[in-house]
């Protein structure tokens, strides 16, 4: 279980597939030596503790620094048009859900949050492949943060309900990423 | 322009603490890869270190020229996955020897201070 988790969070992270291949490698070679010398439970909690401490780096790794000024131009292209998408998503996402917020009853905005928060991850996930994760967290971040603003603005009352909308849409959003990172991994 | 910025950069880059460590691992280890060498420098260093930040040293020391890396055959025991082993250049070697002097000045100062 947990060593699938590894595997869609290391996929799901780590734009270059070769350094993803030996970063998961190691981990769970090491998680193998903990089990045998500490027991199953133990190893479990190791490789889990060790995702947490490293997810902030996995986008890091496996990221070459642009060679020339052609190649950083390239970058700089590729990196504002998917933070444009991102953003479009995210925002798209949140104004989505403001406009249902106002009419529809709580429960069914928490299921509309959700499918909304989904969709939009697994179209960005699927439209910026590096990384796909990050892309589906950005873009759930980003819709709660402008449902959450428009809330906060005191156009929209709040129930209880409808302010937990606003992390099951930053989930979903991850969720749909997830599903994405699924389709990317080998068959074995 | 380029070129001027090119050779006004250091020839030999400084090193931080734990690059100087992963460093310090690399010559150790007969066989260095993530794995290892995470557990060297977690007992290097007295604290546990993530796969995630010893992978990104790694990467930002071979972008430096300090280190290069290849990747072996894939294995069963890691689930048909190949290990990135890595090993010291030149400059790598070089940069270890230039590390050892300021350090040395500054324990000095700091042995004076106390």
């Amino acid at each position: 279980m947990i060593e699938g988790v590894a595997a869609l969070i290391v996929r799901g992270t780590i734009p270059d597939r070769e350094i993803g291949d030996a970063v998961l490698g190691d981990l769970l070679e090491e998680h193998a030596e903990v089990a045998v010398a500490r027991g199953r439970f133990a190893a479990d909690g190791w490789l889990a503790w060790q995702l947490v401490r490293s997810f902030p780096y996995f986008h890091q790794v496996g990221r070459r620094a642009p060679a020339t000024l052609r190649d950083t131009g390239a970058f700089a292209v590729r990196f504002y048009r998917g933070a444009l998408l991102v953003n479009a998503l995210g925002l798209g996402g949140g104004l989505v859900i403001v406009r249902a917020w106002r009419d529809w009853p709580a429960p069914l905005v928490v299921a509309f949050a959700v499918a909304i928060g989904f969709v939009a991850g697994h179209l960005a996930a699927r439209l910026l492949p590096r990384a796909p994760l990050f892309v589906a967290l950005a873009v759930g971040t980003i819709a709660a943060a402008t449902a959450g603003s428009a809330m906060s603005s005191g156009a929209i009352v709040v129930s209880a309900l409808r302010v937990a909308a606003l992390p099951c849409l930053a989930l979903a959003a991850i969720g749909g990423g997830l599903v994405r990172v699924r389709a990317l991994l080998p068959a074995s | 322009m380029f070129y001027i910025l090119k050779y006004m950069t250091p020839v030999v880059p400084s090193l931080g603490d734990f690059e100087l460590a992963v460093l310090l691992s690399l010559v150790s280890l007969d066989e260095a890869y993530g794995a290892v060498i995470r557990r060297d420098v977690s007992e290097r260093l007295d604290r546990d270190c993530s796969i995630g930040a010893v992978y990104t040293t790694l990467q930002r020391l071979e972008e430096k020229g300090v280190l290069r890396s290849w990747a072996t055959e894939p294995t069963p025991m890691r689930g048909g996955r190949s290990r990135r082993c890595y090993a010291l250049t030149r400059t790598g070697a070089r940069a270890l020897r230039e590390a050892r002097a300021p350090r040395e000045r500054l324990l000095a100062e700091l042995r004076e201070a106390m």
